[in-house]
């Protein structure tokens, strides 16, 4: 024989409407706080995995800038992908004129994976009242690195700094000495002095021109460079001078000419 | 408060459902709202003031003020609190709509600057997190709360104690 039962009757249509929403309010909320959990878990994976910047090089480009090109090594063993990663470079020089302004394009990284940021940062030789090529000095760098992590986080990260900045051509001086009548020719001691701070060899020719305040150029020549980095240079040769020429009160042009390029050189004054 | 209304006649054969309910007395359900604040004091007030305290003491400005917080995340346990000692009431739906506004507007807060810049003394570097979309998807919760109040309270308008039975079947 059946054993009678107690049966529950069915709740009413809006009191089991009202609970599912209270349910799903509840499901809701437990399935955001095991996500962030697993954000949180993802992100600490991340910068235990040391994000770096690769090693950098600078050298002299052909469209007359300095070139800084580096990588940077972003791996991200987390659980969730790191969206729109990108890198942001402004660099001002001791003048306080911004010399770069420029990023990199974003890019995604998936979970699991690694990415190499390429960056090649530009530098013109000179801004405003100051040359990078004969001035060292201190280049402030504002660097921001932006991304979406775990499709929920802005982050963002800036990173302010103060770097040395070597000249090439640091101390440049360029000098004429007494002319003197050699040989039924005048020629003049050119003087040409400086210390390669850069991190790079000076590598190539040095032309100048010695341009009297009437204009017209009325010496010229080159030296040969292969200056090391750290290095200083100086060296002295005899220049033949057009008859008549004057140099006082005028001035040195000089160009550095390293693989094809020539790049000019801020003018000496010749007292 | 208890009740058990007739229930609907059938034959011997019949299975007679279960329609009573036994509501507990109002001192017990004091007890157990006392014991359900408890968890959330330490969720909505513990947690947050413990985090943003330790990173004030560490040169790290809080995104919110504590007190806000403090204030804010006890004014939605008393409502949780008053809700569950009254849920055999009518006060039911009203207390749910009213906590769970209470509880976007606590989340607003946090909305309002949903930044936090974390500078990193001595280094040049500042640390900065989004956070608004996170803020956002905590209150999907609160506002299917408030549909849930308010089917609650249509549900106790139209039918007075209908819903007791199911809250607390006997």
């Amino acid at each position: 024989m059946a054993t009678p039962y107690s049966r529950r009757p069915r709740a009413p249509g809006i009191y089991r409407a009202a609970r599912a929403l209270r349910r799903l309010g509840l499901i809701s909320f437990v399935l955001i706080v095991v996500f962030v959990a697993v954000v949180a878990y993802s992100a600490v994976q991340v910068v235990r995995s040391t994000p770096h910047i690769d090693s950098s090089a600078v050298t002299m480009e052909p469209n007359g800038t300095f070139g800084i090109t580096a990588s940077f090594t972003l791996s991200n063993p987390g659980l969730v992908p790191i969206q729109s990663f990108g890198l942001q470079f402004r660099i001002l020089n001791s003048s306080g004129d911004a010399i770069v302004a420029s990023g990199t394009d974003p890019l995604t990284v998936p979970a699991g994976g690694s990415d190499i940021v390429p960056i090649a940062l530009f530098l013109p030789l000179t801004a405003g009242e100051s040359s990078l090529l004969v001035q060292n000095q201190y280049l402030h760098w504002d660097v921001w690195g932006n991304a979406t992590y775990g499709y929920l986080f802005a982050v963002s990260i800036s990173v302010d700094s103060n770097r040395s900045w070597g000249a090439p051509f640091s101390d440049l001086n360029v000098s004429v000495g007494p002319p003197a009548l050699m040989g039924g020719t005048v020629v003049a001691p050119v003087t040409l002095s400086f210390v390669d701070q850069a991190s790079f060899a000076d590598d190539g020719q040095l032309t100048f021109q010695v341009v009297p305040p009437s204009g017209a150029p009325c010496a010229s020549g080159s030296f040969a460079l292969d200056v090391a980095s750290g290095s200083p240079y100086s060296s002295t040769q005899d220049v033949p001078f057009t008859p008549g020429c004057n140099p006082s009160g005028g001035e040195i042009t000089a160009q550095y000419i390293e693989g094809g390029t020539e790049i000019p050189l801020p003018p000496q004054r010749i007292p | 408060m208890s009740g058990a209304p007739p229930s609907p006649g059938g034959g011997a054969a019949a299975v007679p459902p279960v329609t009573g309910y036994a509501v507990p007395s109002l001192g017990w359900r004091i007890l157990a709202a006392a014991l359900l604040i408890i968890p959330l004091v330490i969720l909505l007030i513990g947690i947050p003031v413990a985090i943003l305290t330790y990173l004030s003491a560490h040169g790290i400005p809080p995104p919110i003020s504590i007190s806000v917080i403090e204030f804010a995340g006890a004014a939605i346990v008393a409502l949780v609190a008053v809700r569950h000692i009254l849920r055999p009431t009518a006060a039911l739906g009203p207390l749910a709509i009213a906590t769970s506004t209470a509880t976007i507007v606590y989340l607003y807060l946090f909305l309002v600057d949903a930044t936090w810049r974390i500078p990193i003394p001595g280094s040049g570097v500042s640390l900065s997190l989004g956070y608004g979309a996170l803020v956002l998807l905590l209150m999907i919760g609160p506002a299917l709360a408030i549909g849930a109040g308010l089917l609650t309270l249509i549900e106790d308008v139209g039918s007075p104690k209908e819903r007791l039975p199911f809250d607390y079947p006997a």
